[in-house]
């Protein structure tokens, strides 16, 4: 098993390959997601869980983060048998609290149906698979911290059980300031 | 009217977190799902929730939605008839 590409998304901080990506790293999500040159308007009605898997998925399987980069090094993988694994420790914690939110007081009850289907933490998983149509392993599990040894473990066994590539690693989101993305691509 | 239905694209475009879109970009007119906008069944529920917190309207019949929902201009009317705030 080799580790292809890396992504990794702090708040501030964007790394590809474990090289910083000066110009994306100061940007908020959605300026990210602008910058990347991808149409997938469905990414503005992700949470913020969803949203930090979709941009790092993306930049995996593109090959970067440039558009001259993805070019020559994207499209490489045969999509239907790729799979995800990834990790958290906060779930779908943050938009729980803003379903919550929502339903708190019951003279202003209108739960929102938006923020309610993403109210479980392995939709980020799935919205992965359906944007790169991975047929393959999909999976998300909760963790106290993150296992570099587990993921690695799990989508060696992913890649053996089939799968012709795996995207995995941690994907945890507590808040819009506390968010952290590592993940790979796996062949 | 007029007025209604830019207070209405102004709350559908925060409800459904159409960021990339203003006012102008939706026509009064234009279908909201299918080829229009692109709306889909979560929108739909999202925009049942609307008329209901902003324009105390419940929806007690899902088959009107197919109606109301056609347009900005139908949503529009409908809340200009329907409206208890």
């Amino acid at each position: 098993m080799i580790r292809e590409h890396s992504v990794t998304l702090r708040p501030g901080f964007v790394a590809f390959d474990g090289v910083e990506i000066t110009e994306l790293s100061p940007l908020k999500l959605t300026a990210i997601y602008k910058s990347l040159g991808v149409e997938y308007p469905k990414f503005y009605k992700m949470d913020l869980l969803a949203r930090l898997g979709f941009l790092a998925a993306e930049m995996l399987m593109k090959g970067g983060t440039r558009r001259e980069e993805r070019e020559v090094n994207g499209g490489d993988y045969n999509e239907s048998d790729g799979g995800v694994i990834l990790f958290g420790r906060s779930g779908s914690l943050w938009t729980d609290r803003n379903y919550t939110g929502t339903i708190r007081d019951i003279s202003a009850y209108y739960p929102s149906p938006a923020a309610f289907v993403y109210t479980l933490s392995n939709i980020v998983t799935g919205e992965i698979a359906i944007r790169h149509r991975l047929h393959g392993e999909s999976s998300s599990y909760i963790l106290d911290c993150r296992d570099e040894e587990l993921e690695e473990m799990m989508a060696a066994k992913a890649l053996e059980r089939g799968c012709g590539f795996v995207l995995a690693g941690w994907c945890d989101c507590e808040d819009a300031d506390k968010y952290e993305v590592m993940m790979n691509l796996y062949k | 009217m007029e007025e209604l239905i830019k207070t209405l694209k102004e709350q559908i475009i925060e409800a459904l977190n159409l960021e990339e879109m203003s006012v102008t970009d939706i026509e009064d007119d234009a279908a909201l799902f299918g080829t229009g906008l692109g709306l889909d069944s979560i929108d739909a529920l999202e925009l049942i929730v609307l008329l209901e917190r902003e324009y105390g309207i419940k929806l007690s019949n899902p088959a009107q939605g197919k109606e109301i929902f056609k347009s900005v201009r139908s949503i529009a009317e409908y809340v200009s008839a329907n409206r208890k705030k």
